[in-house]
């Protein structure tokens, strides 16, 4: 035991909960690093803060924000495990919001093909599975390492959508997939010291399960046109022509009936 | 063992002589403990609120106007007030938690009463709504002050509802009043336009003369 507290129960000495005795972290720490300060019951004030936050969603942000500014442990400011304690809610939020809010990638996800959401659903559960049941980094090194290649990819998804903008007529996810190999490279290269980039690499890569499974493209689209099924004339047999990102029908349209 | 490595956070006060709930392993903090921790419940109910009567939708429309709506049942400030309930609890119970002295456990009793008083005044205030019967609505002139309709009928159940219409510039603004005192539905809706009522509408006829 290398800190002990005398308790007022009985001057019965007991351990302390110094940074050692701080309740494993499950998510971003928040509740955690509360109910040492506080001595309380951590799984009452994670029930508190999960029924709070399901009652009223914006709480959410008061959450977020305690997760990145109430100091560790013994430090007096928040330091890389608060950022990691963010980009770990932002991971959950992220999968939450791909599968429950949108669907994936816009559409609901059970209207998809088995191979699509079977895909996509395993993927998400195995980040929330990950996500819960990962270790918390305790090393201060570690944790600065873990937090720049973190930041690292969210740079790089934000350099990704950014390339979608300006430059529509590239395939960013051929793009993306090159990205993550270079990272493979580099985990390989760079061994021990280049650990840091693992879990982003992994996510990253989980992403690009994800996108393939769904057969999206990381493309910005000008005009969607939706139609049903079409009769085209016996006389005039039609025929599809592509051309780099644009495709082309003949004959034109008007002249298809039954769209 | 060096007595430097040993901290002496859980000691009672010295003024005191008295430990919060904090400072004690579990199963020993008392009364105190379990107190806290049932204010800290209630500030879970007090947030519940949004769900106590479901959100619910409807739309007016005639006249060449017409207007959609969402009702939660409380008066606009009443969700925050009672949000703010909550956050008074949750500090009420925080200091009762941690509290040595004893005008902190004053200071936090004092707080958890507050916030209760005023949770319960939110409560039967929030959802107290004036009444508008097809009589009154009939009896309203086109042209009366907003002030004037809401001193006579009550608060609305929803305030600054747009009603649109073809062109924009013709929008109007619209209160949504119950028509009956033991339900929000059906709805009639008064709509003003520089601050005179335009025109009256009713869920069950459309445009009231």
């Amino acid at each position: 035991m290398t800190i002990a507290s005398v308790t007022a129960s009985g001057g019965v000495l007991r351990q302390s909960r110094g940074e050692e005795g701080t309740p494993r972290r499950v998510l971003g720490g928040a509740c955690a690093e509360l109910a040492r300060r506080l001595n309380a019951p951590v799984g009452f004030l994670r029930g508190l803060v999960v029924v709070a936050c399901w009652f009223s969603p914006r709480l959410v942000l008061v959450y977020v924000a305690a997760v990145l500014l109430v100091p560790r442990g013994m430090r007096r400011w928040p330091g890389w495990g608060n950022l990691i304690g963010g980009l770990r809610v932002g991971v959950l939020y992220g999968v939450l919001f791909a599968v429950a809010g949108g669907g994936v990638l816009g559409s609901p996800m059970f209207d998809q093909s088995p191979a699509v959401w079977i895909t996509q659903g395993g993927v998400a559960l195995v980040t929330i599975v990950v996500l819960f049941a990962s270790p918390g980094v305790d090393s201060e090194r570690h944790q600065r390492e873990l937090a720049l290649a973190s930041l690292a990819l969210i740079a790089v998804a934000g350099a990704l959508v950014l390339g979608m903008i300006v430059a529509p007529q590239i395939r960013w996810e051929q793009v993306a997939a090159a990205v993550v190999v270079l990272t493979g490279g580099v985990l390989v290269v760079g061994g021990r010291r280049a650990r840091g980039l693992l879990l982003p690499a992994v996510v990253a890569a989980s992403g690009l399960v994800l996108l393939a499974a769904s057969g999206a493209r990381l493309q910005e689209v000008s005009d969607t046109r939706m139609c049903g099924p079409c009769v085209l004339p016996r006389s005039r047999p039609a025929t599809v022509s592509r051309s780099g990102p644009s495709m082309s029908i003949s004959p034109r349209w008007p002249r298809v009936v039954g769209c | 063992m060096a007595f430097n490595s040993l901290s002496v956070e859980a000691a009672p006060h010295p003024g005191s002589g008295r430990s919060a709930p904090a400072d004690l392993p579990p199963g020993e903090r008392g009364v105190r403990g379990r107190i806290a921790a049932v204010v800290a419940l209630l500030a879970l109910v007090a947030l519940s609120s949004s769900l106590w009567h479901g959100r619910s939708g409807g739309g007016l429309g005639g006249a060449g106007f017409s207007l959609a709506f969402t009702l939660d049942g409380w008066r606009s400030w009443g969700l925050v007030v009672l949000t703010l309930v909550a956050g008074a609890l949750l500090v009420g119970a925080g200091v009762l938690w941690t509290a040595r002295r004893p005008w902190g456990i004053v200071l936090g009793g004092a707080i958890v009463v507050a916030a209760l008083a005023l949770g319960s005044w939110a409560v039967v205030t929030g959802q107290r709504f004036g009444t508008l019967s097809v009589a009154e609505l009939q009896a309203a002139h086109l042209g009366t002050s907003r002030a004037q309709l809401e001193q006579r009928l009550g608060a609305p159940l929803l305030t600054n509802v747009t009603a649109t219409a073809s062109t924009p510039a013709a929008a109007l603004e619209c209160d949504i009043y119950r028509t009956h005192a033991d339900s929000n539905f059906p709805v009639a809706a008064l709509c003003f336009r520089d601050g005179g009522l335009a025109l009256k509408l009713s869920e069950q006829g459309g445009v009231v003369p």
